[in-house]
């Protein structure tokens, strides 16, 4: 599951903190309507619970 | 050969600040930030590091508030140039570099009122009480060093901070105290914090760095973020608002090896040898003949940085026959105006020694045998 997040500070904050909360993911890049972003990818199983860690940490878009 | 002129780049680096750039130009050329492969996101996320790592060390735990720029004249012109218009009116001091005066210069000539405060060499409260006395109703900021460049004379900051009213952004210049005076820039309450990556931060040449502790400024560049592309505006968001254009990559590379560095053998630590050394060199250096030591009475207010000259001598003369010993100093104004007006220094300039954190006492042994010969 692919989560767009602000740039690639934000990315890699987010990476940092899926992490300290058991949570794996990886960094991606795609384009989408408003041009490049960078994206957090997750397990499906993950995806509702690390939305909600990136969200508390300002790390959505 | 002796270094004593860390006050414009510090030297030697660090072994590990050599070895991490020269290990990054091998290993990795993408662009940070830019890319979604391997390794340009690897390179992404090793400057994010350098952004958590230079954000500890001035208690800044927000990384994207640590905005990576190349040099700290860039950092000072990107605030001061984004946050003034007309009719705004700034405080300064007389001991600035021209990397804060040329911009406030500039922003003079549009309309930008500059009150410019004496400061005392003696005396921190009076520094304090004649910068709030400077403020008026239109005053939106103070600018001012942490360290003197030329002097040495240390400001206090953190007091400016505190006594301050709220209304009035603070933007400290720390290319002099970035690495070895220690701030927590948040705590403290410092709006704006630039320095360079090359002097106290121990890391390569071509870097700097902005700590952004309230509103980005107005983007002083616009280009590529790697983001938002279809976007005509810079994005708003921290650190890419400021940060146009590719990021050097080897260069931050450095930046992480040096901030680690410093962490690893303490702030703490590296202020207290530069001190050490600030007092042997000044007890040591007043038994030269003919040596006009300017700040010898405010010697323990000062750090790092010693003003000199040779009685009857042009700086630039004392620092050749240095330069003949294998000693490398600076002479000259050192891009500080104001300060060499005051002491009537601006045509014979002085002699500028700064220390590093590899200087010895027996260095500045040696720098007093060669200036009694001199003398």
């Amino acid at each position: 599951m692919e989560i767009p997040v602000k740039s690639a500070t934000y990315a890699m904050k987010g990476k940092q903190l899926l992490h300290q909360n058991g949570i794996g993911s990886h960094v991606g890049k795609r384009s989408g309507e408003a041009g490049c972003y960078y994206y957090l990818n997750v397990t499906e199983k993950h995806a509702a619970a690390a939305r909600q860690i990136l969200r508390g940490g300002g790390i959505l878009k | 050969m002796i270094y004593f002129d860390n006050g414009a780049s510090s030297h030697p680096k660090p072994q590990c600040v050599v070895r991490a750039v020269g290990e990054w130009l091998q290993k990795n050329g993408a662009n940070p930030g830019r890319s979604g492969h391997r390794m340009s996101v690897d390179a992404a996320e090793m400057v994010y590091h350098a952004r958590v790592s230079l954000g500890a060390l001035f208690g800044m735990d927000q990384p994207e508030n640590v905005v990576l720029v190349p040099n700290a004249t860039y950092a000072l012109n990107t605030v001061l140039l984004g946050l003034f218009q007309k009719g705004d009116h700034v405080v300064t001091t007389d001991l600035e570099h021209n990397s804060v005066l040329r911009p406030l210069w500039y922003l003079q000539e549009r309309g930008v009122a500059v009150s410019v405060v004496r400061v005392d060499f003696a005396d921190d409260d009076k520094i304090v009480e004649d910068m709030m006395r400077a403020i008026n109703s239109k005053t939106r900021a103070i600018v001012c060093t942490q360290c003197s460049n030329v002097c040495g004379r240390v400001l206090p900051v953190e007091r400016i901070a505190r006594e301050k009213p709220s209304s009035v952004l603070l933007i400290v210049d720390g290319s002099q105290g970035a690495g070895f005076l220690p701030v927590d820039v948040v705590k403290a309450g410092i709006d704006y914090y630039c320095a360079p990556s090359h002097k106290g931060l121990l890391g390569p040449q071509g870097g700097g760095v902005i700590l952004v502790n309230n509103r980005p400024p107005r983007p002083l560049v616009f280009g590529g973020t790697g983001t938002e592309s279809l976007n005509p505006e810079q994005p708003e968001d921290l650190p890419e608002r400021l940060e146009a254009g590719t990021l050097p990559a080897p260069i931050c590379a450095g930046m992480l090896a040096g901030a680690e560095y410093i962490r690893s053998v303490g702030m703490e630590k590296l202020f207290q040898h530069k001190r050490a050394l600030t007092d042997y060199a000044y007890r040591t250096l007043r038994s030269v003949p003919g040596i006009e030591l300017y700040m010898a009475p405010y010697a323990s207010k000062c750090l790092g940085v010693i003003p000199f000259n040779m009685r009857g001598r042009h700086s630039g003369d004392v620092v050749s026959y240095l330069d003949q010993k294998g000693i490398y100093a600076r002479g000259g104004v050192h891009c500080a105006p104001l300060f060499h007006k005051r002491m009537g220094t601006e045509q014979r300039g002085m002699v500028r020694i700064s220390f590093g954190c590899y200087n010895t006492e027996r260095e500045i042994d040696k720098l007093a045998r060669c200036l009694i010969n001199f003398s």
